[in-house]
Order: structure tokens, then C-alpha cells, then sequence
């Protein structure tokens, strides 16, 4: 018995727990059509210049403002119409995924290992240090922050790059603040001090014995942070801040289409239409996310499922 | 109290202070401001002269040193857009119509929040609850714009009884209005309703309840008033939200001529010193309407200390 807890994760038991966290994905009906919808949504990122009708820059002047195929002059050679330039607007949509999903993973990425860095270091080392982060962390979460961003964003000129870094330092903050709380009531248990007296150095107790506490509530938070992420990029780049005008982005589609929001409706309505489903999903998959990482929420599950089969 | 409340103005004052040395670092040091203010094509002649028209030749503490104390005189500079104007101005003729969208945004959507998320705490797991929970993760999971989008397309396209954008009667306001209220609307509705879950949950709720007292007085004058602190300080933060950014995007959506549609306005016209003025007299608003939250809180809840 204490030889099988004592040795390393076999494949098998790997297995089996990813399989246990697929059946309750499964079980939770909302969380698995969330997480069924990235899943395709990646893959169309990836795969886009094989899935795509058309090239979605291609300029077709004669054929601009078509409508969907179920409209009376829409044709199945566009399905979902074109748009003022004449561009395919679903080959559009399927490029335009590849820019959201890659601003929100590389913004969650950076500004999450910042935060997380100098929110360890902050609780772990206490002090000055702590006081000089902790209160930039609070300066700057008083900012407006979307004014900043907008700000920065056209000093530094539209790019893909340019949404990424003004994201990342707009979004550190939280990342800190959720970490400093959490090494601090993990600092004062017996295992970490059981570390430190056995002579473990700071980045061992660090890395080790504390950042593993963060998972259950970083994995959410980070999932969260990605949701609102896309609505920001989404948001600059309708405003006009965020990439560039020959770049391919959701929110660029519908300002866009805005112009012609009289008499094709479609060109504002099925860009916003995928960018709150990508959002919705992301939310379903945090919210089943929430539940299953949390030490005490599946204690909680666990003891119900025992008490429903004693029944 | 008179204590904390001075605590709590002087740290909002440094949060002021910081916002003024970020603009300037942003817009003087860490990018070059003629690439803003003048057009790529611009020669290195014209470039070189621009600069010394506006100072940016100077070392960049003198810069610094004019700027803090040209703006601790009330100077905020002069438009490049509309020469001859004090960018002040121009700010303080948009911001009144700004605060009356956040305004009446922010009314809708905590005066319909309260009774809906109340109502829904009431039976958790009812229609009206399950109902509101829905629509409510719908609604946040939609970008702002595209909310005002849709209220156009609908009340403003297909039904024709609303003007698409614009400033003008209380017509004019409706749209945008909406459109800033439901996404918070969204947020709030589920703060209030699990606020009041867990308050209704209590002992002292079952204790009223316990001595027999009547189902409308046990939510109103016990539930909802300890409900209320944990809704006073998110509904100062939908509105901190709004004026930080949310009625940019609004704004655009209707062009509704408030600060925030001027702000991409100065873009295009490649104001820099009014879009500056434009995101100091927000991080004043934002901290100030922190700063107030904090003092509500305090002073209806005695237990909490600033930390």
C-alpha cells in the first residue's frame, strides 16, 4: 500500500486521471460544448489556409455586398457573403481566429509569468520589496486602464505586437495579486517551514514547495484573464489601435461593417456573433475549470457521488 | 473616519500624480512623440523643425519640470487639432455629455440589477433564476460594441424608432445608454444574487425567520442591507470601468461626442497633447469615484480597515 503511494505516477495512472478529468468534462454538458468549440476553433487556426474558401484578402470589386447563402442573391460560392471590398467573409472569420487566439495565449503567457514571478517574490520575501510591487500593483490597477492602452497602443503604432505588449502590461497586476495572497498563507504552514529549516534555499521552497498551491487558482484565473483578453483585442482593434488595417481581426471586421450595418447586417452580426461565442466558451470551460480544480470542490463532489451510491 | 478619509484622498492623489508621470514617460521617453504628431512621410527637416516648435529637443528633465508645473497652473497645453484651443477646453465640453451617458448607463443597471438579482437569489435554481443566469453569462461573454451594434440593427434599422447615433434629446440617449448598462447590467445582477444566496443563508436570516417574521421584511431590512456593502463597492467599479474605457467603445459605436470620442478623434487628427489631457482628466475621475466607494464602504460598514 505505502509502496504504491510512494512510487512515481505510472503511465497507467496517468491515463486513467486524464480519462476520469474527459468523463467529467463530459458530465458537465456546458463546459464540454465550450471546450468542444475551441477545440475546433484551434484547429481552424491552424488549419485555416486549407479550410478557407477563398483568400481572405482577395479583392473581388464586382461581387462586394453579397449576401449569405440563404438570402435571395447569396450563392453558395460565398456562404456567409462578402464584404464592401468584396472579400469572402467566412475565409475572413477563419483567418481572423488565428489572431485572437494568439494575442490572448501570449498575453496570458507574459503577463502571467510577471505577475506570478514578482507575486512570489513579493510574498515570499516581505518587506520593502513587497511594499515597492505591491504598491505599483495597486497604482496602476486605479488607472483607467483602457484609456492607457488606447494611448500607448497609437504611440506605438497598430501591429499584432503592439496589442500584445499593451495587454501584457495592462494585465500583470491581477496575476500578482492573486499569488502574493496566496504564498502568504501558505508561508506559515509546517511543511514550509519544515523546507526552510531543513536548509532548502529560497528558490527551492520558492518553486517547489509553494507554486504548486497556485494551480488550482491561476489555471482559473488565467483561463478568465484569456476571455477578457479577446474582448480587449477585439475592442482596440475596432477602435482603430489595434493591428494593423491590412491584418485580419474579428473586431477590425466590424467596424468595418459597420458602415454598412443599413443594409448587410451580416458584416457586424457574424464577426460579433463568433467573437461572444469564442468568449462564452472560454467562460463555460473556466466556470467547469473552477470546479474541478479546486481541492475542497471536489471533496465536496466526491462525498456526494459516495453518499448517491450508498443510497 | 476623518482620518481615513484623509489616508484615502492623499493615496488617491498619488495614484493622480502617478498617472501624470506615466503620460508623460509614455508620450516623451519610451516612444517619440513627432512619429505621433507628424505623418509618415514627413521629411527629416520638417521633423527636426516640429520638434523644436514643441520643446521635444529639450533635455527630457526641463521637459518634465515645464510640464508638472504648467499643469499645477491649470495649463494643459493648447490643441494641435484646433490651434489657438486649450485642450482643457475641449475636454470640459465633451465630459458633460460623457458623464450623462455613464450616468444613466450606470442608473439602469444598478436599479435593474437589485430587484433582478434579488429575485433570483429568492428561489436559486428557479425559472427566473436559471433564466437570469443565462442570459446574463450571454451577456458578458459579448464585446461591448457589438451590443450597441445589435440595438442599432434592431431599434434603429429594422424598427426605425431610434436615431442610429448622435447628440441631441433624450432619444439620442437611449441606445448608448443601454448599450453601456447591459453587459454591466450582466455582471451586477450576478454579484447581487450571490451576495443575497449567502445572506439568506445565514443564521441571523434563519433566527428572523425563526421568530416568525414576515418574508418581505426578512430580504429587505435584513438580506438586502448586508447584501448592499458587497454591491455598493462593485457597482463603484462598473462605473470606474465605464469612465476607464467602456464609454470609448460606446462612444464610437454612436458617435456620441463625449471625451472618449474625442480621444480617437485626436488620434486621427494626431492630437497628442489633447489626447494626454483626455487620459489625465479620466485617471482623475476613475480615482476619484475609487476613492469615494471606498469612503461609502467604510462608512456604511464600520468594520473594515484600509489596507
Amino acid at each position: 500500500m505505502s509502496e504504491a503511494i510512494l512510487s512515481s505516477p505510472t503511465v497507467d495512472s496517468r491515463r486513467r486521471k486524464a480519462l476520469g478529468f474527459l468523463r467529467e468534462l463530459w458530465h458537465d454538458k456546458a463546459g464540454f460544448l465550450g471546450a468542444t468549440f475551441l477545440l475546433v476553433l484551434v484547429m481552424t487556426a491552424l488549419l485555416a489556409p486549407l479550410i478557407a474558401p477563398h483568400d481572405p484578402s482577395d479583392q473581388e470589386l464586382v461581387k462586394r455586398l453579397l449576401p449569405p447563402f440563404w438570402e435571395e442573391r447569396g450563392s453558395w460560392e460565398h456562404p456567409l457573403g462578402t464584404d464592401g471590398l468584396g472579400r469572402d467573409l467566412l475565409s475572413r472569420l477563419i483567418f481572423g481566429s488565428r489572431i485572437s487566439l494568439l494575442v490572448g495565449v501570449a498575453v496570458v503567457v507574459i503577463a502571467g509569468f510577471v505577475g506570478v514571478l514578482l507575486g512570489l517574490v513579493a510574498g515570499y520575501r516581505g518587506g520593502k520589496i513587497d511594499r515597492i510591487i505591491m504598491r505599483t500593483v495597486d497604482t496602476q490597477i486605479a488607472f483607467p486602464g483602457l484609456l492607457i492602452a488606447i494611448l500607448l497602443a497609437s504611440l506605438i503604432g497598430p501591429s499584432v505586437r503592439t496589442v500584445i505588449v499593451v495587454l501584457a502590461v495592462n494585465g500583470w497586476m491581477i496575476y500578482a495579486r492573486l499569488t502574493r495572497g496566496v504564498v502568504l498563507s501558505v508561508k506559515e504552514t509546517a511543511y514550509v517551514e519544515a523546507a526552510e529549516v531543513i536548509g532548502c534555499r529560497p528558490q527551492r521552497v520558492m518553486f517547489k514547495h509553494i507554486l504548486p498551491n497556485l494551480t488550482a487558482p491561476l489555471s482559473t484565473l488565467a483561463v478568465l484573464e484569456f476571455a477578457r483578453i479577446v474582448l480587449a483585442e477585439a475592442a482596440l482593434s475596432y477602435l482603430g489601435v489595434g493591428v494593423k488595417r491590412t491584418d485580419i481581426s474579428w473586431g477590425l471586421d466590424v467596424a468595418s461593417g459597420q458602415d454598412f450595418v443599413f443594409n448587410s447586417w451580416w458584416l457586424v452580426v457574424m464577426p460579433g456573433v463568433v467573437i461572444s461565442l469564442t468568449v462564452l466558451s472560454v467562460n463555460l470551460v473556466a466556470s467547469w475549470l473552477r470546479v474541478v480544480v479546486d481541492p475542497s470542490e471536489r471533496e465536496k463532489r466526491h462525498a456526494l457521488r459516495q453518499i448517491r451510491s450508498l443510497r | 473616519m476623518t482620518g481615513f478619509v484623509v489616508r484615502r484622498v492623499a493615496q488617491g492623489l498619488f495614484v493622480v500624480f502617478a498617472a501624470t508621470v506615466v503620460v508623460f514617460l509614455l508620450t516623451r521617453a519610451f516612444t517619440d512623440p513627432v512619429d505621433f504628431v507628424l505623418p509618415l512621410e514627413a521629411t527629416a527637416e520638417e521633423r527636426a523643425a516640429r520638434e523644436a516648435e514643441l520643446g521635444f529637443d529639450r533635455p527630457l528633465l526641463v521637459q518634465f519640470g515645464d510640464y508638472m508645473s504648467d499643469l499645477a497652473r491649470g495649463d494643459f497645453g493648447e490643441s494641435l487639432w484646433q490651434p489657438g484651443r486649450s485642450t482643457i477646453d475641449i475636454v470640459g465640453q465633451t465630459l458633460p455629455k460623457t458623464l450623462l451617458l455613464v450616468g444613466s448607463g450606470m442608473f439602469l443597471a444598478i436599479g435593474l440589477a437589485i430587484p433582478l438579482g434579488m429575485f433570483a437569489a429568492l428561489r436559486p435554481g428557479g425559472l427566473l433564476d436559471r433564466v437570469l443566469v443565462t442570459v446574463s453569462l450571454v451577456g458578458l461573454s459579448m464585446p461591448q460594441f457589438f451590443v450597441g451594434l445589435l440595438l442599432i440593427i434592431v431599434f434603429a434599422v429594422n424598427f426605425g424608432i431610434l436615431p442610429v447615433g448622435g447628440f441631441g434629446g433624450l432619444r439620442h440617449l437611449v441606445l448608448p445608454a443601454v448599450a453601456l448598462a447591459l453587459p454591466a447590467l450582466g455582471r451586477l445582477t450576478m454579484v447581487v444574487r450571490s451576495a443575497m444566496i449567502d445572506e439568506l443563508n445565514s443564521q441571523y436570516v434563519r433566527a428572523a425567520r425563526a421568530k416568525g417574521m414576515r418574508q418581505r421584511n426578512v430580504v429587505a431590512k435584513h438580506a438586502l442591507r448586508n447584501a448592499g456593502v458587497q454591491v455598493v463597492t462593485l457597482s463603484g467599479w462598473e462605473i470606474a470601468r465605464a469612465l476607464a474605457g467602456f464609454t470609448v467603445v460606446v462612444e464610437k459605436v454612436f458617435a456620441w461626442p463625449g471625451f472618449g470620442f474625442f480621444a480617437l478623434e485626436a488620434i486621427s487628427r494626431r492630437d497628442l497633447f489633447l489626447l494626454s489631457t483626455i487620459v489625465l482628466v479620466a485617471s482623475v475621475l476613475v480615482v476619484a469615484v475609487n476613492v469615494l466607494i471606498d469612503i461609502v464602504y467604510k462608512w456604511i460598514d464600520p468594520r473594515i480597515k484600509l489596507s
